[in-house]
């Protein structure tokens, strides 16, 4: 192109190299971190906007839900006080023994033979003082103690005392109920 | 100096202008975008936690709609009379007595420990559940399948309880016995609160159910007179009662203590004449009750 110019001194300095160097990608990041920052800020406002007004209608969902839970707030509480009380009877039922199997093996033991006192043991054992008049009856007792035994109703029979005083005698048992 | 700045803005005018625009552009990202992008992250997991409170919360919705109140009340009284809120001593006198009637046994001594205070809000809280209890040692004289029967049926009743220990002796020339029961029972203060209204909520499970159907099925040997669990006494959210929900039946005017023994559901299985052939060859029964008092 042909400079109108008849000034033959340079009007413009050139730019030094490395500074026309710098300028360059100096110019290209700015365009391109302009074009971040404003597509971003209008996608972030666009999703502020879209979140918010979702956020405004699930919050006003959320407090008619909250308010319907309120107004059945007697429900609730009955449910728990129930639920409290049937997790305590499950725990006392785990717990709860009836001795009364324990008698009826003591029964079958003693036959018709007397009994003095029955007492319970840790792990099922019971002890028993039984008396008799004679030594074969004090037999009798011995071998219905072992055929039970034998049938697996009791286990760990142990003759524990054996008194013997005139006409009476007294039995001293402890055993095992096989439940 | 000035003139030196502004030859070197003159000559790097565009350079300058790009460097203004990209600090500009770097403080806008650092301060404005990349906190944003932070807020609506957060935003997105706010509403995602905010959609699972109102799953929650619809479906505990769900379960109050398909709950009938009458049913929870009738519930919640079966299961008081199991357990009830306070020690009501009465109760439980009345249902020991209620079974050794039913069996013609003769209770020759009885006595209560752990009552402490009569009314449950007054006492210090306990921390476990099992805490609850009262600890009573009865003497009964009968014979022995009389006994046995007493046994079977004590942890059959409704007002549970549990033989902790048993001792049992022969009376001299008779066949009657003396069986001295350490005997646990039971009782659970209503809870203080019922949680924050977005806590979940479960129906009944079959276990659950189930147990409610045996405790149902266990008879009530006492004068079942309990107050109606109305929703006005049940824990509101939050709050904690300053007075026990059920007073004491000691402590109520309207009260009054049941030693004989009355049937409210099975007044079939007590029967209505006494004194038995026991009772008869004993001297008259006295109910001696002796409550315990700690320092």
């Amino acid at each position: 192109m042909v400079s109108q110019n008849i000034n033959l001194l340079q009007t413009k300095t050139a730019v030094q190299p490395f500074l026309a160097f710098v300028q360059q990608y100096v110019k290209v990041a700015t365009v391109v971190l302009l074009t971040i920052v404003f597509s971003g800020g209008i996608m972030v406002g666009i999703a502020f906007f879209f979140f918010g007004q979702r956020r405004d209608a699930m919050e006003t969902e959320r407090q008619q839900l909250l308010a319907q839970v309120k107004d059945n707030v007697a429900k609730e509480s009955l449910l728990l006080m129930i639920r409290t009380r049937v997790m305590a009877i499950d725990k006392i039922f785990a717990t709860q023994v009836s001795y009364a199997p324990f008698i009826d093996t003591t029964i079958k033991v003693i036959q018709s033979f007397s009994l003095s006192s029955f007492s319970m043991g840790a792990n099922n054992s019971v002890s028993i003082l039984v008396h008799v008049t004679s030594l074969s009856e004090a037999v009798d007792v011995l071998k219905i103690l072992m055929e039970m035994e034998q049938k697996r109703e009791i286990s760990n029979p142990i003759l524990q005392t054996f008194l013997l005083e005139g006409e009476n005698i007294q039995i001293g048992l402890s055993y095992t109920v096989v439940l | 100096m000035k003139l030196n700045i502004r030859r070197i803005i003159r000559l790097h005018k565009t350079l300058v202008i790009y460097s203004v625009l990209l600090i500009a552009g770097l403080i806008c990202l650092f301060v404005g975008l990349i906190p944003a992008v932070q807020k609506s992250i957060t935003l997105v997991q706010d509403l995602r936690t905010m959609e699972e409170d109102i799953v929650r919360i619809q479906k505990k919705v769900n379960i109050f709609h398909s709950l009938d109140q009458a049913d929870l009340e009738q519930n919640a009284k079966e299961t008081v009379a199991a357990i009830p809120a306070d020690k009501s001593v009465d109760t439980l006198l009345s249902t020991i007595e209620a079974v050794a009637t039913k069996n013609n046994l003769f209770i020759s001594d009885m006595s209560i420990e752990g009552i402490t205070f009569l009314t449950t809000g007054l006492e210090k809280q306990a921390v476990k559940p099992e805490e609850y209890s009262l600890t009573e040692t009865i003497t009964l004289q009968g014979e022995l399948i009389q006994l046995r029967n007493f046994l079977s049926e004590c942890v059959q009743v409704r007002r549970l309880m549990r033989v902790k220990d048993i001792k049992l002796t022969s009376m001299l020339n008779s066949n009657f016995f003396t069986v001295k029961l350490s005997i646990e029972v039971y009782y659970l203060p209503f809870p203080l609160s019922i949680g924050k209204p977005s806590d979940p909520l479960e129906v009944f499970s079959q276990k659950e159910l189930a147990t409610l159907e045996k405790i149902k099925s266990y008879p009530i040997m006492y004068a079942f007179d309990m107050q109606s669990i109305s929703p006005q006494e049940a824990p509101v959210l939050g709050d904690v009662p300053t007075v026990p929900v059920v007073l004491d039946p000691f402590f109520s005017p309207k009260t009054n203590i049941v030693l004989i023994p009355l049937l409210s559901e099975t007044p079939e299985e007590i029967p209505s004449e006494s004194p038995s052939a026991t009772q008869s060859s004993t001297p008259e029964p006295s109910l001696i009750v002796t409550p315990t008092f700690s320092p």
